[in-house]
C-alpha cells in the first residue's frame, strides 16, 4: 500500500513492485546450484585439483625452459606427469641446478 | 477491500500432458524434465532423457546444459551413485560448460602461481646463499691470501649463516686454524 495520502474517495493507491527476474540474475542462481551439485557429486573439487595441477606443472615446465633452453622430450614428459610434490621438489632442483643432468632425475 | 480485486494470470505447462511428446523426441529439450512427468522414475527413465539430449542437435553448450540439468533434476529422485554411473561418459562434456571452465580457469592460475612462488622464494634464497658465500671467501682471501681448495670447497657448499658466522668470525681470527676450516 502506498504511503501517499488517500485521493478523495478515501482510497490509498496501491503498488505493486515487480521484481523481474533478470537475465544476470537467473545465470548466477543457475551456476550456484550447478555448482552445488558437481560439488556434492565431488566432481568438482577433483576437476579443481586436477586444474591446480597442470597450473603448477605449467609453471615447472616454464621455470625449467627459462633456466635450461629446451628440454629434452623426456624431461617434458616427466614432468607433465609429475604430482604437485614432484613438481615443487623439481622446481627448487631446477633453481639450485647450473646444468639439466644436475637435476638428477631418475 | 471495497470491492478492489487484483488478478494475476500465468501461463502453465503441464508437463506430464506432453511425457509422450517429450519421450519421442518432439519435445527433446525438455528431457531434463521427463523425471518429473513419472510417479515412480526409473534408471530406465534417466538413461532415455540422455539418449534425447545426446541425439540433440543443438550447439554443444545448450548439450551440456541440458545434461548437467538432467542430472540435477535427476538427483532428486537417484542415488549419487546411479548419477555417477549413468552419466559417467559425460563428465567430460559437463567440465566444458563455460563457466565451469572459469572456475578450473582460477584453480589452474591458483597453481602457477604457487610454482611461480615457489620459483621466486628458492631464487632469492639461492641468491642469498651466493651472497654470502662470496662475501665470506673475499675476507678470508683479503686476510689470509690465497685459500686451500679445501676451504673454498667447504665455504662453496655452506648455507648463508654459516658464511655470515664465518664473516664475523674472520676480523678476529689470526690463522685459518682458528677458524677451524683446515
Amino acid at each position: 500500500v502506498s504511503d501517499k495520502p488517500p485521493s478523495e474517495s478515501g482510497k490509498r493507491p496501491v503498488r505493486v513492485v515487480v521484481d523481474p527476474v533478470t537475465e544476470a540474475r537467473w545465470q548466477a542462481e543457475y551456476q550456484e546450484l550447478v555448482r552445488d551439485f558437481l560439488t556434492e557429486m565431488g566432481w568438482l573439487d577433483q576437476w579443481k585439483a586436477e586444474a591446480y595441477l597442470e597450473g603448477l606443472r605449467g609453471e615447472t615446465l616454464r621455470i625449467m625452459q627459462e633456466k635450461f633452453g629446451d628440454l629434452p622430450p623426456a624431461l617434458t614428459g616427466h614432468i607433465e606427469a609429475a604430482g604437485a610434490e614432484e613438481c615443487r621438489d623439481l622446481i627448487r632442483r631446477a633453481v639450485r641446478a647450473g646444468s639439466i643432468e644436475e637435476l638428477e632425475l631418475s | 477491500v471495497d470491492g478492489l480485486r487484483n488478478e494475476y494470470r500465468f501461463e502453465t505447462i503441464r508437463l506430464w500432458e506432453h511425457a509422450e511428446r517429450i519421450r519421442s523426441g518432439e519435445l527433446a529439450e525438455l528431457a531434463p524434465l521427463l523425471v518429473l512427468c513419472e510417479d515412480q522414475p526409473t534408471e530406465e527413465t534417466l538413461r532415455r532423457e540422455r539418449g534425447l539430449i545426446l541425439e540433440l542437435e543443438v550447439p554443444e553448450k545448450v548439450r551440456n546444459d541440458l545434461l548437467v540439468l538432467a542430472a540435477m533434476v535427476g538427483r532428486r529422485f537417484f542415488r549419487r551413485e546411479t548419477l555417477e554411473a549413468l552419466f559417467l561418459e559425460d563428465r567430460e562434456m559437463l567440465k566444458e560448460i563455460d563457466f565451469v571452465q572459469e572456475w578450473l580457469a582460477e584453480s589452474r592460475r591458483e597453481g602457477a602461481e604457487e610454482g611461480l612462488e615457489r620459483g621466486l622464494e628458492r631464487g632469492r634464497e639461492e641468491g642469498r646463499t651466493e651472497m654470502a658465500r662470496r662475501l665470506a671467501l673475499d675476507l678470508l682471501r683479503e686476510r689470509f691470501g690465497d685459500l686451500p681448495a679445501a676451504v673454498v670447497a667447504r665455504i662453496q657448499s655452506a648455507d648463508a649463516e654459516w658464511c655470515a658466522d664465518l664473516a664475523r668470525r674472520v676480523a678476529r681470527a689470526g690463522s685459518l686454524e682458528e677458524l677451524d676450516l683446515t
